[in-house]
């Protein structure tokens, strides 16, 4: 799975936001607030990835177990998802 | 014809005689154009894809010239349109911004009224909003809203607040992405990536400067009482 064309991550202040622009930015025209491990999965969705890299990255980085980490992961993918920001 | 907006000389020829009257206050004769903007018949064709309502033809026009000005405010002299109400109040700039039917002119009208002669109406819907020697300025423009209360002037920015109606009032800061949120759609937002760099790097740069509060209202002078403490 991948970043959708046409969304950026950038810094904003002290934080990082995801916002849209080209032909994205007719259908989206909100932004995303990401935290730190929000930025870490982004960054590896913007190159490629798979769900299991993505999990594997969280429990190499984080001190969470396997389950916490499902759920927070599949909390973040679905988000993005819904939103349109990645697609398979 | 050559018309100052925003400090900047810009070369417009209008096609209708209505947008002409429209913007005669801010002719400037004997300038030289900065740049110049036209509008096509493809753009007054895509403005009336865009607009939710239908609206006689020289509004189209006026919208486009509008739509093509910001672009170039953006691009090249750190300026930015805003959707707001805005007044001078001894000296700065208080800005009023929410979506369309909240009630900021009905909010503005009520700082009018407690304020007198202090106060000076900006703009009532559109002003441009830019960043000069390391300042933010408000600037009136010609596109001033439908009670056309408005002064070709400019003045610092003090303070920005996002009204919301409620049945008591109250106000807090936002926090910076808070702020953002609401803001951002407020403004025009651009499409080429490199515009959006520039306006995020314009309104990050304002954010950190300028206090940002959600003031939650009723229609009453209590309202002025305490936006007015906390913004002052």
């Amino acid at each position: 799975m991948r970043v959708s064309d046409g969304f950026i991550l950038r810094p904003f202040g002290d934080k990082y936001i995801v916002v849209a622009v080209d032909d994205a930015a007719d259908d989206f025209h909100g932004l995303i607030t990401l935290n730190e491990p929000g930025v870490e999965l982004w960054k590896q969705l913007e190159k490629g990835t798979t769900y299991d890299a993505l999990l594997k990255s969280i429990t190499d980085t984080y001190d969470v177990d396997e389950q916490t980490a499902k759920t927070d992961l599949d909390a973040f993918l679905k988000t993005a998802d819904d939103a349109g920001l990645i697609y398979e | 014809m050559v018309y100052r907006i925003a400090d900047v000389n810009i070369g417009i020829d209008p096609i209708f005689e209505f947008t002409k009257e429209y913007i005669k206050d801010y002719e400037a004769k004997d300038e030289q154009a900065q740049f110049t903007v036209s509008v096509s018949s493809e753009d007054l064709e895509r403005e009336k894809t865009l607009s939710p309502e239908k609206l006689d033809e020289p509004y189209y026009e006026i919208t486009a010239i509008l739509r093509k000005i910001c672009i170039e405010m953006l691009k090249n002299y750190n300026g930015l349109f805003f959707h707001c109400s805005c007044f001078d109040l001894d000296g700065e700039a208080y800005i009023f911004t929410a979506p369309s039917g909240t009630g900021k002119s009905t909010h503005t009208r009520l700082w009018r009224e407690r304020f007198g002669d202090r106060l000076t109406m900006i703009n009532d819907d559109k002003p441009i909003i830019r960043f000069i020697d390391k300042r933010f300025y408000i600037y009136g423009t010609p596109w001033n809203g439908k009670h056309s209360i408005s002064t070709n002037m400019r003045s610092p920015v003090h303070a920005i607040c996002v009204l919301e109606q409620d049945k008591v009032n109250r106000i807090e800061q936002m926090d910076t992405v808070g702020a953002l949120t609401s803001i951002i759609k407020q403004t025009l937002i651009p499409h080429e990536k490199s515009e959006m760099n520039k306006l995020l790097d314009l309104l990050s740069e304002m954010l950190s400067q300028i206090p940002v509060y959600r003031l939650g209202c009723t229609i009453s002078q209590e309202a002025v009482e305490v936006a007015y403490n906390a913004m002052k």
